[in-house]
């Protein structure tokens, strides 16, 4: 079936409804990076950074059309803003750049591969961005390097996990329970299970 | 001439093998007011989408066969003229919003359009005044109750001024005294204005003399019966009712008499009023019969929950003030009352949701604060009005079977039980689906079946018949009886007082969020100014027994 | 309770919100060459003071928010300590075999309180801002697309509805006998039923927006127009004003 790229309201509103959801989350979240980085620093928080990679790339992979994962942090960054965020100048910035980041990943492959190797990147590709940012925001030259490394291994390491498996794990899962099949996730799924009918 | 017309209209969803609109046919005039009825899940809701164009238009989902609403076919229109045509009132009322106040989304629409803005402000007020909304025009939309919310819906509508109306069950969650004064909206609307009116509802008393033709939908597809209410509910009520479809208690109560030849109906009554003119016609007068309800028992074992002075608290805004009130174990009470009284909050406090803000709360004559919150949960089995917060597993099955097994029982013990509710929930052709993928109505039905086979002793159920069809409704409260007998005490919150005068021994009536009575469901319905107060109606059914009685007595037909 | 303060008829939330969001991505942006601790201690005070002054903001509810935020701060000034890119010659103390030097504390204090002003000016922007007005200003001024406007704006809509949600479902889970777990496993028996729950709702509000005539076109009327208006012009005014104070302040007295 010929399929349209550009993404229709319906899709632009679910996207904006996960995204919300995340914001929600992200705000639960960022209380307990702020706890952990407070503790042990950028380094510990560098681990938590996947999680707002999670947004841009779990819309990506339901609905596979371009701008998607660009537009999913956005979103989640305004939603953030409005329900309050305390840092929302940040936010919107790191939205921008860490979409980016992840929208990139998705074009190279130019939106046809959605696999987990894919997603792992696009994830890394998300924390880096968010990396580069916050070293440029927040003043991250005026550490000692390996702190610095240590920070972009340990977020690196974050994007994979957290953005990239633990996306693709929970996006499945929310796939078998039917809710996704008019969008292209749940076809593409569909299809698949017609192929190798019920193992 | 007709201005509505489907061949052979039918819808399949994408990656299902079953239509769910099986082809239809209709043919409808301009001006009418027609009720659709029809099982749930016959695709009432699917036909609703259809008609405005919205499938294929928006929803891709394969449209087979013809329709045309006023000579065009509707996939044609640009969204903002389908609009014009057909409004859609949708089945959940919470989600038929997108911005945050009452005014803002009632000008969403008429921006929409493209109204000018000297006229989207005098179309905006007299919206408002029309459903008396003018208080409340610059209130937050997830604030309001659900009369409400039904009401500012209806502002919307009204506002994109469409030529017909399709409405998807308007009054679902609405309390009697709602229900009507909704309908009646309606029915003053279209006649001003001569819009056309679709309704689909699975109940509709009150106004049904205003109704032009009703067409039933059947299951399997097609049109079961179609005609004016007299004559379809004469002709084919059998049918109506074996197909599990609500009929009118009066029109069934006229036939089964008129079969016993105690009175032959020159003209089939459709409410109270007519029945009462038409036995008067006859010489027939009402027997008054004296109720003789026992009291209440007096018990002396300990009440399962026994509450006095309880307030509660939404943030600043108070919504329970003062409420005592005694369930005995094994009671099975119905806990009713006007929209936004406080019924679902009571049961959240009942069920150990929410902690009251004052007052105390005995259960089993402890006070509740001293249970462990485990405790009360094992104690007491709770069904939410929104059915899919409690699904935890993958399949219907899985989910049916789940309080069994962490009970520690095997196939074998359950393994008939587990058939009898799929027969009985209609389920069984989705025992393998995951419980997110039921239509409204199913997941309502898997929900309520949930929670019916878990072992907890105190029931509280919030309006678990919304949204379901007559032979689901009659399933579900003939198990609710028979755990009744088994011992179980049970709570109902509901609208519908016919099963409040059916099932239950004893009412709670919330009135502002303060128990107004505590007694006998019998003694409930002769307190005629109470029950208008607190915008409750007593079912028909009860008039019907004391002119079933007066008939009784007749000889001979007149 | 943020509602309480952004419809308030003050200065502060007359101002344009595109314009209030440029200002917080500005200050963002001048922040970024600022290593000594006084500039942005001097520009936090400002802020606060412009909040509570023309936004009508009490003061203890601005602390109440900010106070989570100053242990993220206080991370900045513990790790340049530790970890700084070149150790100070000022030693001050020694904690251990640590020294700890003055230049460094300096830098540490710096870099918290850059982010205590990120914070400042991000919640002068919140606190300040109707969301529908923000989002009308985005769609008139901005030229967003109509489609995520009022895609975004539903779904705020639902916010406080996901919280709730999140509350019932646990209690759900509890009620059906199944423990408070932790881990991902656990993560996911919350997050399936929210997220599926929120892309059913999400699905019916396109199609009820669909079926109001929303068709996402850039050529609509509007009913609340959000206009230039002479609260901008001040607002520039101001905080051009405020950029040249916080810059002479600097060069003559802050750093030498
Ligand atoms: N988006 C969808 N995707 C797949 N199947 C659907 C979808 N919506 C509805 N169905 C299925 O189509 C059938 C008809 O659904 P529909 O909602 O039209 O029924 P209905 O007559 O309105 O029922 P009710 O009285 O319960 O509201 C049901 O079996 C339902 O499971
Ligand atoms: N989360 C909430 N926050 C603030 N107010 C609320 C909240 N939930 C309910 N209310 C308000 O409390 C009152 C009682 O609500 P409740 O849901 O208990 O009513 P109800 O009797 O169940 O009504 P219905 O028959 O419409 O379901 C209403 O005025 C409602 O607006
Ligand atoms: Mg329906
Ligand atoms: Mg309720």
């Amino acid at each position: 079936m010929k399929q349209k790229r550009t993404m229709n309201l319906r899709e632009i509103v679910v996207m904006a409804f996960i995204s919300a959801v995340f914001g929600v989350l992200y705000l639960i979240w960022i209380f307990l990076g702020q706890m952990v980085t407070g503790v042990l620093g950028p380094v510990g928080g560098g681990l938590m950074a996947g999680f707002w990679i999670m947004a841009p790339i779990v819309c990506a992979l339901i609905i596979q059309k371009p701008g998607a994962a660009l537009f999913a942090e956005l979103i989640a960054a305004g939603t953030e803003v409005m329900v309050g965020s305390v840092n929302a100048g940040s936010v919107l910035i790191l939205g921008v750049t860490q979409g980016l980041g992840a929208e990139i990943i998705f074009a190279m492959f130019r939106y046809r591969s959605f696999k987990m190797p894919v997603l792992m990147l696009a994830g890394m590709a998300g924390t880096f961005a968010s990396f580069v940012t916050q070293f440029a925001m927040y003043g991250y030259s005026q550490y000692a390097s390996i702190v610095v490394w240590l920070m972009l291994g340990t977020m690196l390491l974050s994007g994979i996990l957290l953005a990239g498996w633990a996306s693709h794990y929970l996006t499945f899962a929310l796939a078998r329970t039917g809710v996704l099949h008019n969008f292209a996730i749940g076809k593409s799924e569909y299809q698949r299970n017609k192929q190798e009918p019920a193992s | 001439m007709s201005y509505i017309q489907a061949k052979e209209l039918s819808v399949t969803y994408p990656m299902e093998e079953i239509p769910a609109l099986p082809p239809l046919n209709l043919d409808i005039r301009k001006g009418e007011k027609i009720l659709i009825l029809g099982p749930s899940g016959s695709g009432k809701s699917t036909l609703a989408l259809a008609l405005q164009g919205l499938i294929p238009r928006t929803i891709e989902a394969e449209k087979t066969g013809n329709v045309s609403v006023d000579g065009t076919a509707p996939e044609n229109w640009a969204i903002a003229e389908a609009c014009r045509h057909i409004g859609i009132l949708f089945q959940d009322p919470d989600t038929q919003f997108c911005m945050e106040t009452v005014e803002d989304e009632i000008i969403f629409g008429m921006e929409n359009i493209g109204l000018p803005v000297g006229e989207m402000e005098e179309r905006l007020k007299e919206v408002l005044k029309i459903t008396g909304l003018e208080q409340r025009r610059l209130e937050r939309l997830s604030s309001l109750s659900g009369g409400l919310k039904q009401k500012a819906a209806i502002a919307c509508l009204l506002a994109l001024d469409s030529d017909t109306y399709v409405l998807d069950e308007p009054t679902a969650n609405l309390d009697p005294q709602s229900t009507e004064d909704i309908l009646q909206l309606w029915i003053d609307i279209a006649d001003r204005q001569n819009k056309t009116l679709l309704f689909i509802e699975h109940k509709m008393e009150s106004i049904l003399e205003e109704i032009d033709r009703v067409i039933a939908l059947r299951k399997e597809g097609g049109i079961l019966a179609e005609g004016p209410p007299r004559e379809i509910f004469r002709r084919s009520l059998p049918a109506l009712e074996e197909q599990g479809v609500w009929v009118p208690e009066i029109c069934r109560e006229a036939l089964v008499r008129e079969a016993e030849g105690k009175i032959t109906w020159d003209q089939l009554p459709l409410n109270l009023k007519e029945w009462e003119a038409e036995c008067s016609r006859h010489g027939i007068v009402k027997t008054r019969i004296e109720n003789k309800t026992p009291a209440r028992p007096a018990m002396d074992t300990i009440p399962i929950l026994e509450a006095s002075g309880l307030s509660f608290f939404y943030d600043k805004k108070q919504v329970l003030r003062d409420v005592c009130f005694t369930l005995q174990a094994g009671e099975f009470a119905a806990l009713v009352g006007a929209n936004g009284a406080g019924k679902s909050t009571l049961a959240h406090i009942i069920s150990g949701i929410h902690s009251p803000s004052n007052g105390t709360l005995l259960r089993k004559g402890k006070p509740s604060e001293t249970w462990q919150p485990d405790d009360i949960m094992k104690q007491t089995g709770f069904v939410f009005q929104n059915p899919e917060h409690q699904f935890i597993t993958d399949t219907v099955e899985e989910e049916l079977t789940y309080g069994w097994r962490m009970a520690g029982m095997g196939p074998e013990e359950w393994k008939t039980e587990l058939e009898e509710m799929l027969d009985l929930f209609q389920l069984q052709e989705k025992r393998k689906a995951n419980p997110f993928s039921l239509s409204q109505g199913q997941k309502r039905r898997l929900s309520v079946a949930t929670m019916l086979t878990s072992d907890q002793e105190l029931l509280v159920l919030d309006e678990p018949t919304f949204g379901q069809d007559e032979a689901n409704t009659n399933a579900l409260m003939n198990i609710l009886k028979r755990l009744h007998r088994q011992g179980k005490t049970i709570l109902m919150i509901t609208h519908d007082m016919e099963l409040v005068d059916q099932y239950t021994e004893n009412v709670l009536l919330l009135d502002q969020g303060t128990i107004a009575y505590e007694g006998r469901t019998a003694s409930f319905f002769e307190q005629t100014a109470m029950l208008h107060w607190a915008s409750v109606q007593a079912p028909v059914s009860r008039e019907l027994r004391q002119w079933r009685f007066a008939l009784e007595r007749q000889e001979a037909p007149c | 309770m943020l509602e309480q303060y952004q419809k308030k008829n003050r200065f502060l939330q007359k101002v344009n919100p595109s314009l209030k969001l440029a200002g917080v991505l500005m200050i963002i942006a001048v922040m970024v060459p600022v290593f000594d601790p006084w500039t942005p201690l001097f520009l936090f005070g400002l802020t606060v003071l412009l909040i509570i002054g023309l936004g009508g903001v009490s003061i203890r509810f601005l602390g109440l928010l900010l106070l989570p935020f100053l242990v993220f701060a206080f991370s900045f000034l513990w790790i340049q300590v530790v970890f700084p890119d070149e150790r100070g010659e000022t030693i001050l103390f020694s904690i251990g075999s640590m020294p700890v030097a003055l230049e460094n504390v300096y830098t540490g204090i710096s870099l918290g309180m850059r982010a205590l002003v990120f914070a400042s000016w991000s919640l002068l922007f919140v606190l300040t801002t109707d969301p529908t007005r923000f989002m009308l200003s985005l769609i008139q001024q901005c030229k967003l697309p109509p489609r995520f406007g009022y895609g975004m704006m539903a779904a705020y809509r639902f916010l406080p509805m996901f919280r709730e949600e999140l509350q019932q479902i646990r209690t759900a889970h509890r009620i059906r006998g199944l423990g408070e777990k932790r881990g991902l496993k656990q993560f996911k028996r919350y997050f399936i039923p929210l997220m599926a729950g929120a892309i059913r709702k999400a699905e019916r509000t396109a199609i009820a927006m669909e079926s109001k005539g929303f068709d996402g076109r850039r050529s609509r009327p509007f009913y609340q127009r959000i206009h230039w208006n002479r609260y901008d012009a001040c607002f520039i005014g101001l905080f051009l004003t405020l950029l040249v104070v916080v810059y002479i302040v600097r060069a003559q007295w802050l750093v030498s």
